[in-house]
């Protein structure tokens, strides 16, 4: 029987599993190569994909509110498909926590490796103003919510290696399921807002677009981050510490 | 050969790479691994068909769809993961071995 708790002797490791016969590896090796190959003439052979969706998001572009064609495609023509998106995020979550690996369970006693100590301390507030910037930046060039919060979510898992997580905050606590929560409850609000002022989902009024665009990406930014650091705590051993305490 | 076609056959190639790992490796989690070297593959020859050598500016919409997906490809990783964690720790195995007593 397994626990969560990591003060306990470890259980031994799990076997290696026996190793595929040398046969099926030939046969999938050439199997693979020869898709290959199939592939390599397929795409040398392929007519120049249609344009007529880009045309069409370039024409729209002045009215969506945000001046970057991919963040004007994700987050205002295509709202919906990031709606989902984060909801695949919280998903995945919400599944983790289902096979009973929430994470964030009592570190072991012991100082952390000194480098990731001074990692941390220089790598996490300069990834914040960088995440910060990267948010603002998707208005008008690359950028947008999903890096901005891949880029938090770096400097949370750093924090958590580190042994730096603040501990009043833990991972389990309503201040993390909030955060968790914020973007797709503000997304699933401002879509639902649209439909009750007689809009269609997700259709923003045109002269205020950019404003209602950033603050749905300023929540997604946050729950990403969230969503990712309590996935990485979900499936962690303790954080990395020195044995010789 | 453009710099589209180079990215596409750069992608097929992991591809092939990834499907023959995901194939003859039974450890679950270098399964995990091979789908995303393969998904990686399907991924860079997306974006290499955004890649329009005339009309200089690339295309939004491939761009904008593997961003989805590598969102969807991170969590769905994540959710294996905490799988095959749960399946070691309940089983002591680490791979979908037919030993005959299943």
């Amino acid at each position: 029987m397994v626990t969560d708790s990591p003060n306990e002797a470890p259980t031994p490791l799990p076997s290696p599993p026996r190793p595929v016969p040398s046969s099926l590896r030939l046969l999938s090796g050439a199997l693979a190569t020869l898709l290959f190959v199939a592939l390599a003439w397929a795409l040398s052979t392929m007519p120049p994909p249609s344009t007529e969706l880009a045309e069409r998001t370039r024409a729209e572009l002045p009215h969506a509110g945000i001046a970057s064609p991919v963040n004007a495609f994700l987050l205002n023509f295509r709202g919906y498909d990031t709606l989902l998106e984060i909801g695949v995020l919280f998903l995945a979550l919400v599944g983790t926590h289902a096979l009973g690996r929430r994470g964030g369970a009592p570190l072991r006693r012991g100082a952390p490796v000194p480098l990731l100590l001074v990692l941390a301390h220089w790598v996490v507030p300069l990834t914040a103003i960088v995440a910060g910037y990267t948010l603002w930046s998707g208005g008008h060039a690359h950028g947008g919510a999903f890096h901005a919060g891949a880029l938090l979510a770096g400097a949370g898992v750093l924090l958590r290696l580190a042994n730096l997580w603040p501990a009043r905050l833990g991972l389990r606590g309503p201040v993390v399921t909030g955060l968790v929560v914020l973007g797709p409850a503000t997304f699933l609000a401002i879509a639902t807002g649209t439909m009750l002022a007689g809009r269609r989902l997700l259709e923003y009024p045109r002269d205020t677009a950019g404003g209602w665009i950033l603050g749905v990406e300023g929540a997604a930014t946050v729950s990403i981050a969230a969503i990712l650091v309590s996935l990485f705590a979900a499936a962690e051993q303790p954080a990395i510490v020195r044995e010789d305490t | 050969m453009t710099a589209g076609l180079f990215h596409a056959l750069v992608g097929a190639a992991l591809f092939g790479i990834g499907l023959h790992g995901f194939v003859v490796y039974p450890h679950v989690v270098r399964k995990v691994l091979a789908l995303n070297v393969l998904g990686s593959g399907i991924f860079l020859i997306a974006i290499a068909s955004a890649w329009d050598p005339e009309g200089g500016a690339t295309d939004p919409v491939p761009q904008a769809m593997v961003l989805t997906g590598l969102v969807v490809a991170v969590s769905a990783t994540a959710f294996a993961l905490a799988l095959a964690c749960r399946m070691a720790e309940t089983t002591g195995r680490t791979a979908l071995e037919d030993d005959g007593t299943a």
